[in-house]
């Protein structure tokens, strides 16, 4: 119970921010009740990006270290971010159908979430057609830091350069937040429980893919 | 404290107007199905996920136990 403690605390945390985005904030203009994908869109965005960044980050360190366990860490990290990704693509659509009255429109946030997808789910393919752990944590590190050597284009750049209808962005072209303080405040909560969320997800599945790999190193001894 | 001043925000009389205004149409009276749908579903991933924590933990202990004999 006692080192579980931030585990019930982010239930709590969750549910309080679904009731917030739910009844406590007004919605936006124009947006109308769908205002409310923001709460959770958005930070699944969010979590994707740092998915990939940390995943990004241990494969630096496998490439510097050669230690395995960096290598799990990338993995879990990108598996993660993926699922997030996917999920930031699905509430984007439903959000679309009742906005822009089409599920998918190829609109520049649509495309550039798409290729991170396909480039995402490459990395993945690579890592199941290579049996040896130590030349796949190899070739799996070097693609994972050229894949997130797209993320920053595809995330942050390419969307803002072409001319898109998706809402204006937090980090906007004018450096000022254009949101309700009420909003803000959940949207912000969100943002937290979100990443909380994330590092139970990762510690969890770094603890499972530990494991495999522990048991099949001392069935092969 | 981040906690608190956030709790005491949602609190305060602004957004409790929010709160009636929202309650008072149709729309209004919807969202209680989405939000308590939400919650639901939050719930079955929160416990989901404390379960396979306490499963993985376990499974952690039994193996250390059998290859460490």
């Amino acid at each position: 119970m006692r080192e579980n403690w931030w585990k019930y605390l982010l239930g709590v945390w969750m549910a309080v921010i679904i009731v917030a985005a739910f009844l406590f904030t007004p919605t936006a203009k124009g947006l109308g009740q769908t205002t409310r994908v923001l709460y959770f869109h958005v930070p699944s965005a969010w979590v994707t990006t740092l998915a990939f960044f940390i995943s990004a980050v241990f494969s630096v360190l496998y490439l510097m270290r050669h230690q395995l366990h960096y290598d799990i860490r990338a993995e879990a990290a990108a598996q993660i971010g993926l699922i997030f990704a996917i999920l930031t693509t699905v509430t984007g659509s439903i959000w679309a159908k009742e906005i822009w009255h089409s599920y998918w429109n190829w609109d520049p946030r649509e495309t550039s979430i798409f290729m991170l997808l396909l480039i995402y789910a490459a990395y993945f393919a690579l890592r199941s057609a290579i049996e040896d752990p130590e030349q796949r944590a190899r070739l799996a590190a070097v693609y994972s830091l050229l894949a997130f050597a797209t993320v920053p284009f595809l995330v942050f750049v390419i969307p803002r350069i072409y001319d898109s209808l998706h809402p204006d962005p937090l980090i906007n072209p004018d450096r000022k937040i254009h949101m309700d303080v009420r909003m803000l405040r959940v949207f912000l909560g969100s943002f937290g429980a979100f990443t909380v969320l994330f590092y139970w997800l990762f510690t969890l599945r770094v603890k499972v893919l530990s494991l495999e790999q522990h048991v099949l190193r001392k069935l092969e001894e | 404290m981040a906690l608190a001043t956030f709790i005491i925000g949602l609190l305060n009389p602004d957004t409790t107007k929010a709160l009636i205004a929202t309650s008072n149409n149709e729309v209004g009276q919807n969202i209680y199905i989405v939000l308590i749908i939400n919650l639901i579903i939050w719930a079955g991933i929160f416990f989901f996920l404390m379960s396979l924590d306490q499963k993985v933990k376990k499974l952690n202990e039994r193996i250390q136990s059998l290859f460490n004999k």
